[in-house]
């Protein structure tokens, strides 16, 4: 099974955006610790203007901030719609906040102090899940450009694909042999770059959610 | 003759009006003038008429009835009574009639003398009215009103008392007030009512909790005139309301100032904990960071000798700043040592107890302060005791929420020890403590009790500790927290 949508895996950057010095470049030292690409921000506009959205990422970020606070970025981020999890810190007693930003689509909150090794694996988690997120992204990128070499004859044939015709129904519907149809289908799917119909109307079904 | 003529004039001229009667029909056989104006009828006529002819028959007055009292007369001697007159125009006329047996010319007779007593009749009725009038608005104010003797005994009261107390009249007359006051209220009362006995004209308040019929207690605010001179009242003139809930608002309304204080402090100290912990938070999250970055590079052999000092330096720097932060909150908290001053214990006690009492009496706790008979002299800072007081008070009145009525206590007690220290202690009948570790009491109220308290109670802590003595938890004896702390004595005379 040759899936030409899957990239080389391109290793999610952890951004960190924090006001204090040494929590930031703390973090900085505990992430390269263990081998994740760090950039660290002093505050949000450092941030979105410092950042790769073509990259794959997560956000370590400080709910407390000065100028843009860290729920601005969240919806900023959101609006958007950049995938990056984010991952507040949270300083004592902001539990309402981390409800609020759970609320908002964080990806979770970690309450400082932490122990290293729990925020470590959250890290991981999100990181991950940044990886998961910029894959789908992609297929969905990889998906859509293919979608528009389709010929318009091409395209009648995949719509009716989707609604789950045999070859010899979507050639009585057109007016055209199955043979024909079995032709067109054999140009969608090299098109596509996609092997099975379930696989193709997954990605389908995802961009018209994307657009929706 | 002559003294027939002399007394047909007195018969003529009377001033009352006066029938002759036979004994046996009661017809009547002579009348004078006055009994022709009184009845409105001339003479003459009235001697042809019958004694049914002249009264109101609507008023029970008739022939029938008149004979009866003739008779009576006859035959057990003078009658006295009430008669009403009807008269020619329609009026009627109140007349009090005297009856008596005489021998006239040798025959016996019924003399009647006939007095118009509208007067007197007028006068009564409206005695009556107005007594009538005043036992309405005695009945329908709102205030009890009752006349007691010198030693509180009811000797007449309002029906009002009904309102305010739910008793009638007949139940309460002759009763002792002492009956149903608040056993708590009794001295105070009869020293009041003694003295106001003593002098005539004396006037009083006071204020007393007496128990309704309904057995629910009732504050009643009275007020009290001693009137034993006075011949119509004979006694000491009393009136009284129920102002139990007008207490009650009151209460409630110092109750929530209180409540609106504590709820300052709390959030000040609340607002202050917070922020010194958001400031430690930041370099102890550092400090680990470095750290935990560091080992993991040390177990993978890639940590440089110049890589270590740097980390080792910036951990550094986190370490002092967190030293600078408590450094910054111990100068702060310093500043209340000047604050300190020798007191009694037992002054402290008594000024806070009021404001737990209220408390407790809230959420139905009975409070008991067994309290040193001597004094206990301290070195401290009377407001934060008094915090430390009242915030453990609370804590333990807090803490009996689903104990059962009637089994909330809380008992304050101060002892000496042998270590010349005074000990407090506030034990309650609450839930007791998490007994897994009792230097984590402090982070399970934290953590578990509603906002403020957790950090109220570390915070008596460390006040405690600064005035160097202790602030410990142990189980009390109805299976309840007994929170106790001590402080260093003050002998009496510098050693």
């Amino acid at each position: 099974m040759t899936n030409k949508l899957v990239h080389p895996p391109a290793t999610p950057c952890v951004y960190v955006v924090d006001d204090d010095d040494g929590v930031r470049e703390s973090l900085r030292w505990l992430l390269d610790s263990v081998g994740h690409p760090v950039k660290v921000f002093r505050n949000a506009r450092e941030f979105l203007d410092g950042y790769d959205p073509e990259q794959p990422g997560c956000l370590l970020l400080d709910i407390r901030m000065p100028l843009m606070g860290g729920f601005e970025l969240q919806e900023r981020l959101r609006a958007e719609n950049l995938p990056l999890p984010i991952l507040f810190l949270t300083g004592h007693g902001t539990i309402p906040m981390s409800v609020r930003a759970m609320r908002a689509g964080a990806f979770d909150f970690i309450e400082k102090p932490f122990s290293d090794q729990a925020l470590l694996e959250r890290v991981q988690e999100a990181v991950n899940h940044a990886a998961e997120l910029y894959r789908q992204q992609r297929h969905l990128q990889y998906f859509n450009q293919h979608l528009s070499k389709l010929s318009p004859r091409e395209h009648e044939v995949l719509d009716l694909m989707m609604e789950g015709m045999s070859s010899r129904q979507i050639g009585e519907e057109l007016g055209i042999s199955k043979k024909t149809v079995e032709v067109h289908r054999c140009h969608i799917r090299e098109k596509l770059g996609i092997d099975s119909i379930a696989e193709l109307v997954r990605m389908v079904l995802k961009n018209n959610g994307m657009q929706g | 003759m002559r003294s027939t003529t002399n007394y047909q004039d007195v018969f003529d001229h009377a001033n009352d009006a006066i029938f002759i009667h036979d004994e046996e029909s009661g017809e009547i056989l002579d009348a004078n003038r006055m009994a022709g104006r009184i009845t409105g009828f001339p003479v003459p006529i009235l001697r042809k008429m019958r004694v049914g002819d002249l009264s109101a028959r609507d008023k029970g007055c008739d022939s029938l009835g008149a004979l009866m009292h003739i008779h009576r007369a006859v035959d057990e001697g003078p009658q006295l009574f009430e008669w009403w007159l009807r008269r020619p125009d329609g009026s009627e006329l109140p007349t009090e009639v005297n009856l008596k047996r005489i021998i006239s010319n040798g025959y016996p007779r019924v003399i009647a003398l006939v007095r118009d007593i509208r007067d007197r009749k007028r006068a009564e009725e409206q005695l009556v009215a107005r007594e009538a009038y005043y036992r309405r608005l005695i009945a329908n104010i709102g205030d009890g009103i009752a006349i007691l003797d010198r030693e509180g005994t009811v000797r007449w009261v309002g029906p009002s008392i009904r309102k305010v107390l739910g008793f009638r009249e007949r139940e309460v007359r002759g009763r002792g007030i002492f009956e149903r006051v608040h056993q708590d209220d009794i001295p105070q009362l009869q020293e009041q009512l003694a003295q106001l006995g003593r002098c005539s004209g004396n006037e009083g308040c006071f204020r007393y909790n007496i128990q309704h019929r309904d057995g629910s207690w009732r504050i009643i605010e009275g007020t009290c005139v001693n009137l034993l001179e006075d011949e119509h009242v004979d006694g000491l003139l009393v009136t009284f309301r129920d102002i139990t809930l007008r207490i009650e608002a009151e209460e409630r309304i110092r109750q929530r100032e209180l409540e609106l204080s504590h709820m300052a402090r709390q959030s000040t100290t609340g607002e202050m904990a917070s922020a010194l912990a958001h400031e430690l938070n930041q370099p102890f999250f550092a400090i680990m960071n470095f750290l935990g970055g560091a080992i993991r590079r040390a177990k993978a052999g890639r940590l440089d000798n110049d890589t270590l000092l740097e980390v080792l330096e910036n951990t550094r720097a986190q370490a002092e700043r967190a030293g600078r932060i408590i450094r910054t909150v111990r100068n702060f908290t310093r500043k209340s040592n000047f604050h300190r001053e020798l007191v009694d214990i037992r002054k402290i006690v008594e000024e806070i107890a009021p404001f737990i009492d209220i408390e407790a009496r809230a959420q139905r706790v009975s409070v008991r302060y067994r309290l040193l008979r001597e004094a206990a002299m301290v070195n401290c800072d009377w407001v934060l005791i008094e915090q430390v007081i009242s915030n453990i008070a609370r804590n333990g009145i807090e803490a009996m929420v689903d104990t059962p009525i009637g089994q909330r206590q809380l008992i304050l007690n101060t002892h000496i020890t042998a270590a010349h220290s005074v000990v407090m202690s506030i034990e309650d009948r609450g839930h007791g403590l998490p007994w897994t570790n009792p230097d984590r009491i402090y982070d399970a109220f934290y953590t578990t009790k509603k906002e403020g308290l957790g950090i109220g109670l570390s915070l008596c802590r460390s006040i405690i500790d600064s005035h160097g003595g202790h602030l410990w938890a142990t189980k009390g004896s109805g299976g309840g927290a007994k929170f106790s702390f001590s402080l260093p004595l003050v002998p009496d005379k510098p050693a």
